[in-house]
């Protein structure tokens, strides 16, 4: 038995039973009619193995909507990338996004003679510990920075301000001056051979210097790092902490304090984060220790939450495009003032499909979490 | 050591009558060159130019018109935001920002055509590090 | 149907204006005095840069104009005169030879490499060469391309040489170590090389123009280089001429009767040789010593040409042995006397009969084929000629004693070649100047010595020297034992024992100069007989004459006839012109004096082969053009012939255009009615110069009525009607064909093809790959279409010159690649076969020309990423839609009232919208009295002019706009297929126009050109030129308050502009046209700040996405940068399709993940 036929197989597809509950809840299903988890999943088992060039698979969110409310827990995202992969192989092609320069960039990284430049932007008062027992993975904020400068996402903020916290909360921890992409947007949209080069390099470096721990700020990160590596490389890199869960501890010890924040704000549950690693209480800590702040839970939330409506770089159109706008109306529909997400990846999509609602003007401004709970820091310092 | 790779993207109007003009005075610039043809620079975006870079190139010339001859009238769109993409990226993946270059020359000036891509040459393989692929 | 129009004058406003008249239908006559069109106007461009910026801008305009199907242009043509009649005029033409085919030449280049000549020329701020045959504009593209060869008459050394040699084609193929050709090219003219390479006097040296840099090129010893160093066996005989039997005789085979037989052989005769003595040859064998002209040189020479066919009879003298009489009788239609001159002249003084005093004939006959001839110790040669100087020279090589030469007059006077008398002074001959003998003295049988007597010049006499005088008791005595006596000949008629042949006192030959026939018709004669001791090279010269009169009257045809005594009229030469640094005439090698002694081994040695090449160098090409014919042999296409020659023409035209302002070489001057003179103002910038050439051709349409209303109907059979769409295959792709140009060498002789072919072969999908000579000719389209069908291809890769597969001429375009295409579309038109071009002469063979191993490689990748490409393309569909005819102008100013005159005069339905802005403006009578003029022409052609309305209202598409205009009597709605709109109106439509208006392809155009000036106009109508421009809506600049003439100007250009586009009749989509994925498309709107053409719709679920009507767009791109989810592709160059080209160009590394 082939590999990928072993992959399919742990995907449970086979114990699906056609009933269609998983394309009621697909969001993209709901705008692009072409798009039809039951009829994919029918299309690319007849004749018992897919016949890889179903053009619909590029359009999946990977939101695990499906997964949620599949009884069977059928892998069907997991089933979606294993198309992809074998796809891409029969010269099936993804619609890569922005000229296809992020996938481009993550191959680069992977070229061993590639030396990256990517700690310019450390702040000098962020304290790093000397051993590199602990690791914090920044991700590709730096990169998205320079991509998504226009949409005004600084999404380096994002980390420093992650950075700021956990040295508050006494966590300490060290950085890599050679990280590269975790490659999970590589794996998603079917391209594993650049997947296993990034993640082999990485656990590569872990490995000589003997990270024991990693924290992340990057729900994508976090679920390569903790589900992909172990599963693709065999074995696990490390402990992989997602930071919300290394804080909010603190905070309901009170060894953490944060700030103030008079705002009425609502929370954004990434589907990595949330469906996929179940983490939807911390982040919501979190946002609860600032004296002042109200949150204002969007309809859906948490385990039913709205995708931001776009992943791993392709494929993104017109329904991702209305998916956006549901989600925003969702959002304004709170009365909040901020929206947050503590996932970079969210920002830049909502972001973006605010720039142009036929000419609406945008009601509700998008913060990244860490972002905002650092900044109450510095209300209460002064 | 290999000699490095040169993408040159070149406008189909002032761009490409430098470099038939070179040939047609039977100059000659190095085989290294390699000549990607396209109506307007306005048709480059970041991704491409990256894309050349993951395929091998060691430098990325993007030869055009002098603003006020642009065909199309399109050449300040192009230059802004693509172009600074590209560079930022470059400098964070730390390939350089010397290797990409954007040369806007004179219509029908073979000479400067040769002189920018031997001064862009010479630049390349002074750049630190030397080739993606070796 | 009158439509033919002559256009005179090279510049750009004749070339718009050729080619706007060609767009509305007439067929152009385009008369221009250079080579190739030009811009010249009365602007100068200081730099080679702004020249060039302006030249290659103008580049597509001047290549439309001259590869029109309904244009002919007409180079280094000149006007002669022009005569009318019923309004027809005939234009006479004199059109120079350009020497080279412009149908035929595909301007390869291989001609150039081939020529010997450079020529230095400056262009601005560089200095180059380039060859005698060159391109038409050197460096730079022109149309015609067809290349040129520069002549300039005859070179001076040519016109020296008797024998008329083409001197300069000889030693610029020496200068190319081509010796065997300059060996042929020398054989054209005449015989005996080795010999003339020797002993020749070389007059072609003393005409020389090197002389005023340095000193002469030493053409002798060039010559003797070709003889000497040619690795061909000497062969006179020439293929192809019928043999006659007539009988011709020759007396005497010195060089004269030589040379006369050698013509006669070439013209097919055997004729007979005479000759007295045991040897062939005449003084080359008695006269000239060894060690001048060594024995197998002339044997050589002798043996090739009795391998003609030519039968020596020695031993024989004619008049003893045998007589003329005879001879008649034996057959001998004719007869040369080529006698020379035998007899020696003699000293008459006392003692000349003395044992020991000889005539020189004898002494140089036995010196020279006697063996043991005695000299004596103390030798005396009287004489001042070359046989004097030889016999010493000869003499002192045998001899111990001492050589003396007695001439009467100085050095300056003495006949003998000069260098011999130095190389006679080296060898140690002792010559007593102004001396001559009084008498000689002896013992009473043996000479002992010379009285002699110092002389003194006094004047000049007849021979043009100065008469030598006795100075009274200068008298003295030198010892001699053996005294030559060398003062000349004279020719020996009495031998022959013909009667009355008439002969002059000094008892030389009568004949006429021209034919050399004596006073005797069967009898001519030339060489010393007839002029006394002469040079060889005459003689030879005579001998050749003869032989053409000779054959002339055997075959009783009029002797002097087209026969003339002149020679070409000397050539000026600017030496200047030349940027040649003096340089050294090289110095012939010779034995050392020592070795010279005793020994008759030739004296020198010939040049060295880098002396000659060095010296070869010094030539100056005179006369340009060498005729050495090395383009004629390199060119494969047989477009070179230097046998062009000044043409008259004569040209019919309805109706003439001149543009030669102030052209001092204007020949005529043409005015007078039917003629049109584009006048020049001081100042005038392109645009109105450009305008100005497209108004009168609008007029000059309205005057003949041409409106191209025939090829209009036949471009609606073509329209499949509205908005229809052909299939362009690209699903099937089993069978790539692939074509290489070897053009005419310039590519196969740097590329190796068969190894490209090889590479390529591995290809999937290549089904057939062929080498062709030219691609850019209708022969190869004809091959090319037959393989196709032959061989069933789905797609063509054609590796040429020609570098895109699009309808639009770019800078880059030339001549060729035009041809290529024109060629190619008609012999595929309906097959619908994805083509593509990949330059492989330019990009590969031309810029690693010294590097043929990469030039290949190169070649190969190109070819590849062409065939990726071909093979990539997707089937798409091609958009059409016929043009509505009517046309709407809504103008404020006279500009809108002329463009609608020029567009109602060829019939298209015109509607005006028409309201004065001038009352804003002051008085002007002018102003009125053309307004009146205009409104009066367009309401007797019908077009119907309305006052302002209460509303218009835009909206449709090109080709199709649907304007409804409000009147008080209510909204009227029509369809117009464009737009012509004046800056004021713009502003007075848009003022109060409701946003359905602005959001509508015309607002959207009106506000993207809003601050529209004559500068871009010109910009956007050069576009049009280049890549067209189907919008159909055309904005003028003009103000009321402009000049009436300018206004008018600039309304009659635009018409131009608008009834080339009617004329389309149908609007096709470009190739490079976008498309825009409905689902992909997020609707940003980011490409609407790039592209006036794209519009945002809303869908029904209140959607939004980007629409691009695909016959608007250009093809640039920007869109596509812009588009972040790429929803946008250019079908004809995705990105995709510029991955796989970069893959094919780069070194394919290791890849890391999947190309997506």
């Amino acid at each position: 038995m082939t590999r990928h036929k072993q992959e399919i197989k742990d995907t449970r597809i086979h114990l699906c039973l056609d009933c269609g509950k998983c394309t009621v809840v697909c969001p993209v299903a709901r705008y692009n009619p072409d798009f039809n988890p039951r009829l994919i999943v029918q299309r690319n088992m007849q004749h018992g193995g897919g016949n890889y060039t179903d053009e619909a698979i590029w359009s999946c969110l990977n939101c695990y909507m499906c997964l949620e409310r599949c009884n069977y827990h059928v892998q069907f995202p997991e089933f979606i990338r294993i198309l992809r992969t074998e796809g891409l192989t029969k010269g099936s092609r993804a619609q890569c996004s922005h000229g296809g320069v992020l996938q481009s960039t993550m191959h680069l990284m992977a070229d061993e003679k590639v030396k990256q430049q990517r700690l310019n932007w450390l702040p000098r008062d962020i304290k790093l510990s000397e051993q590199y027992d602990t690791l914090f993975f920044v991700g590709c904020a730096p990169y998205f920075d320079i991509m998504f400068k226009d949409l005004g996402v600084n999404t380096l903020q994002g980390v420093q301000s992650a950075l700021r916290l956990l040295n508050r909360a006494q966590i300490t921890f060290n950085l890599l001056d050679d990280e590269l992409c975790c490659g999970r947007d590589l794996l998603l949209q079917g391209d594993k051979e650049g997947f296993m080069s990034l993640a082999q390099a990485n656990a590569h470096k872990f490995h000589q210097l003997g990270v024991k721990k990693i924290i992340t700020s990057c729900p994508e990160c976090f679920y390569a790092l903790k589900v992909d590596y172990p599963k693709m490389l065999g074995k696990s890199v490390a402990e992989v902490v997602y930071w919300t869960e290394a804080v909010a501890p603190l905070l309901e010890s009170g060894n953490l304090r944060l700030g103030a924040l008079a705002k009425k704000v609502t929370y954004q549950d990434p589907c990595t984060l949330g469906r996929g690693l179940r983490i939807f209480e911390s982040p919501r800590k979190i946002l609860k220790a600032m004296s002042g702040l109200a949150l204002e839970e969007m309809q859906p939330n948490r385990e039913t939450a709205l995708c931001c409506g776009a992943s791993s770089w392709v494929h993104c159109g017109a329904a991702n495009r209305q998916i956006q706008d549901e989600r925003l109306t969702q959002a304004e529909a709170t009365g909040a003032e901020i929206l947050v997400t503590s996932c970079l990846k969210c920002r830049i999509h909502l972001k973006c499909a605010q720039q142009s609602r036929n000419g609406k003007k945008p009601k509700i401004e998008i913060q990244d979490l860490a972002t905002v709970a650092a900044g109450s820091l510095d209300e209460e310092a002064d | 050591m290999r000699h490095n790779n040169i993408v040159v993207f070149t406008c189909n109007w002032d761009g490409l009558s430098c470099v038939e003009a070179a040939a047609q005075n039977r100059l000659s610039y190095p085989a290294s060159i390699k000549l990607v043809k396209v109506s307007c620079l306005s048709r480059i975006h970041s991704g491409l130019i990256l894309k050349a870079f993951e395929l091998g190139a060691d430098g990325v010339m993007l030869l055009g018109c002098q603003p006020e001859n642009c065909l199309y009238e399109k050449n300040g769109n192009f230059s802004s935001k693509e172009y600074d993409k590209a560079l930022g990226l470059m400098e964070l993946l730390g390939l350089g920002t010397e290797r990409l270059r954007l040369s806007r020359l004179p219509r029908g000036d073979g000479d400067a055509f040769i002189k920018e891509v031997e001064d862009f040459i010479g630049a390349v393989s002074k750049a630190a590090w030397c080739s993606t692929k070796s | 149907m009158a439509r033919s129009v002559a256009v005179i004058g090279n510049s750009v406003g004749a070339a718009q204006c050729a080619l706007s008249l060609a767009e509305i239908g007439a067929d152009v006559s385009f008369i221009i005095s250079s080579r190739s069109l030009s811009l010249t106007d009365n602007r100068n461009h200081t730099t080679q840069k702004n020249f060039a910026n302006d030249y290659y801008r103008l580049w597509p305009l001047l290549l439309r104009a001259a590869s029109h199907p309904r244009v002919r242009v007409y180079t280094g043509s000149s006007v002669e005169a022009i005569a009318r009649n019923k309004g027809r005029f005939n234009v006479a033409l004199k059109k120079l030879p350009r020497y080279v085919n412009e149908s035929l030449c595909t301007s390869c280049g291989q001609c150039q490499q081939a020529c010997p000549v450079r020529i230095p020329y400056s262009d601005r701020d560089t200095t180059s060469t380039h060859g005698a045959i060159h391109a038409p504009l050197a460096g730079k593209r022109s149309v015609p391309a067809a290349y040129v060869i520069d002549k300039a008459g005859t070179a001076p050394c040519r016109v020296g040489c008797p024998l008329g040699i083409n001197i300069p084609g000889f030693i610029c193929l020496l200068g190319k170590d081509k010796a065997d050709e300059a060996l042929n090219l020398i054989s054209e003219a005449a015989p005996l090389s080795g010999i003339l390479g020797r002993v020749c006097s070389h007059p072609c040296e003393d005409n020389c123009k090197r002389s005023e840099v340095d000193s002469p090129v030493f053409i002798k010893a060039l010559h003797r280089y070709v003889a000497d160093n040619a690795s061909i066996s000497l062969n006179y005989r020439k293929t192809g001429v019928k043999a006659r039997s007539e009988k011709i005789a020759i007396v005497g085979s010195g060089p004269s009767g030589l040379a006369a037989a050698w013509d006669l052989a070439r013209r097919g005769y055997s004729p007979t040789v005479f000759e007295s003595h045991a040897v062939v040859g005449g003084m080359l064998a008695t006269g000239i010593p060894r060690f001048r002209l060594p024995r197998e040189v002339r044997e050589r020479e002798v043996e090739a040409i009795k391998a003609m066919g030519v039968d020596f009879k020695t031993g024989v003298i004619v008049g003893r042995d045998i007589t003329i009489a005879d001879l008649r009788e034996q057959g001998y239609k004719a007869f040369y006397l080529a006698i020379g001159a035998g007899l020696n002249n003699t000293l008459n003084v006392p003692g000349e009969d003395l044992e020991g005093v000889v005539d020189v004939i004898s002494m140089l006959f036995s010196l020279n084929l006697k063996v043991g001839a005695t000299v004596g110790s103390n030798v005396v040669v009287i004489g001042g000629g070359n046989s004097a100087v030889d016999s010493a020279r000869a003499v002192k090589r045998r001899s111990q004693g001492t050589v003396r030469i007695l001439y009467r007059r100085t050095a300056q006077e003495m006949t003998a070649i000069k260098e011999h008398v130095e190389e006679a002074i080296e060898e140690g001959v002792l010559i007593e100047y102004l001396t001559a003998p009084v008498e000689i003295i002896g013992d009473g049988t043996r000479v002992t010595g010379i009285r002699c007597q110092r002389m003194k010049l006094g004047k000049v006499d007849a021979s043009g020297r100065r008469q030598p005088v006795p100075i009274e008791g200068s008298g003295f005595t030198i010892e001699a034992d053996h005294v030559v006596v060398a003062i000349g000949q004279r020719p020996s008629t009495m031998l022959l024992r013909i009667k009355d042949v008439g002969v002059n006192e000094d008892s030389t030959i009568k004949v006429d100069p021209l034919t050399l026939q004596t006073n005797m018709p069967d009898i001519f004669a030339g060489g010393d007989c007839v002029t006394g001791p002469n040079t060889v090279v005459d003689a030879m010269a005579a001998g050749i004459r003869a032989a053409g009169s000779l054959d002339r009257y055997v075959r009783g045809v009029e002797l002097k006839e087209g026969r003339s005594l002149d020679k070409p009229a000397p050539l000026e030469v600017d030496i200047k012109q030349r940027y040649v640094s003096p340089q050294k005439r090289a110095r012939m090698p010779a034995l050392s004096k020592t070795d010279r002694m005793g020994s008759y081994e030739e004296t020198t040695r010939g040049l060295s082969s880098d002396m000659m090449r060095l010296e070869a160098g010094r030539c100056l090409s005179c006369a340009l053009c060498s005729s050495c014919l090395e383009c004629e042999r390199a060119c494969q296409v047989n477009a070179v012939s230097h046998q062009d020659v000044i043409e008259s023409r004569n040209i019919e035209a309805n109706a003439v255009v001149n543009f030669i302002i102030d052209d001092a070489g204007l020949s005529t001057s043409i005015t007078g009615p039917g003629v049109f003179i584009a006048e020049a103002h001081k100042g005038d910038g392109l645009e109105d110069t450009l305008s100005q050439a497209a108004a009168i051709a609008v007029e000059v349409a309205r005057d003949l009525r041409l409106s191209d209303k025939d090829a209009l109907s036949h471009k609606k059979v073509h329209s499949h009607g509205d908005n229809s769409s052909i299939l362009v295959p690209g699903d099937v792709n089993q069978r790539t064909g692939v074509i290489l140009c070897r053009c005419g060498g310039s590519i196969s002789s740097i590329i190796d093809l068969n190894g490209v072919a090889g590479e390529l072969q591995s290809i999937p999908g290549v089904s057939r790959i062929r080498e062709l000579t030219q691609v850019c000719t209708e022969t190869a389209a004809e091959e090319i279409k037959a393989l196709v069908e032959d061989e069933k291809f789905d797609r063509l890769v054609i590796a040429a010159c020609r570098c895109c597969n699009l309808e639009q001429v770019c800078f880059s375009c030339t001549e060729q690649r035009v041809r290529c295409q024109q060629y190619m579309n008609e012999q595929l038109t309906g097959l619908n076969l994805p083509v593509e071009y990949v330059n492989i002469r330019e990009q590969c063979a031309w810029v690693h020309g010294h590097n043929p191993a990469e030039a290949t490689r190169q070649a190969v990748d190109i070819i590849t990423s062409g065939i990726l490409r071909i093979q990539g393309t997707l089937p798409r569909m091609l958009l059409e839609r016929p043009i509505s005819a009517g046309i709407l102008v809504v103008s404020t100013g006279l500009a809108g009232l002329a463009t609608a005159a020029g567009i109602v005069s060829q019939g298209y339905p015109v509607s005006v919208i028409y309201e004065s802005e001038f009352k804003k403006h002051k008085e002007s009578s002018q102003y009125l009295q053309a307004e009146s003029r205009l409104l009066e022409a367009l309401k007797k052609s019908g077009a119907s002019v309305m006052s302002w309305p209460g509303s218009i209202e835009l909206s449709g598409t090109a080709g199709h706009y649907d304007v409804e205009i409000e009147h008080t009597d209510g909204k009227k709605k029509s369809a117009v297929g464009a737009l012509v709109v004046d800056l004021e109106a713009v502003n007075k439509i848009m003022a109060n126009a409701d946003p359905s208006v602005k959001q509508s392809l015309p607002g959207r155009i009106f506000s993207w050109y809003k601050n529209m000036n004559r500068k871009r106009i010109l910009k956007l109508a050069l576009r049009e030129i280049s890549i067209g421009d189907f919008t159909g809506m055309y904005m003028m600049t003009s103000k009321a308050s402009e000049l009436p003439s300018k206004q008018i100007i600039e309304g009659e250009a635009t018409a131009a502009r608008v009834i080339r586009y009617l004329s389309l009749g149908v609007l096709k989509a470009r190739e490079t046209a976008i498309e825009i994925d409905r689902q992909l498309c997020r609707g940003c709107g980011d490409c609407i700040v790039v592209c006036p053409y794209i519009e945002m719709k809303t869908d029904n679920q209140g959607v939004q996405y980007a629409d691009i009507d695909r016959l608007l767009c250009l093809g640039c791109g920007a869109c596509l940068a812009s588009c972040p989810t790429g929803a946008i592709t250019q079908p004809a160059l995705t990105d995709l399709s510029i991955i796989t080209t970069l893959e094919s160009l780069l070194e394919k590394p290791g890849k890391i993940g999947v190309i997506t």
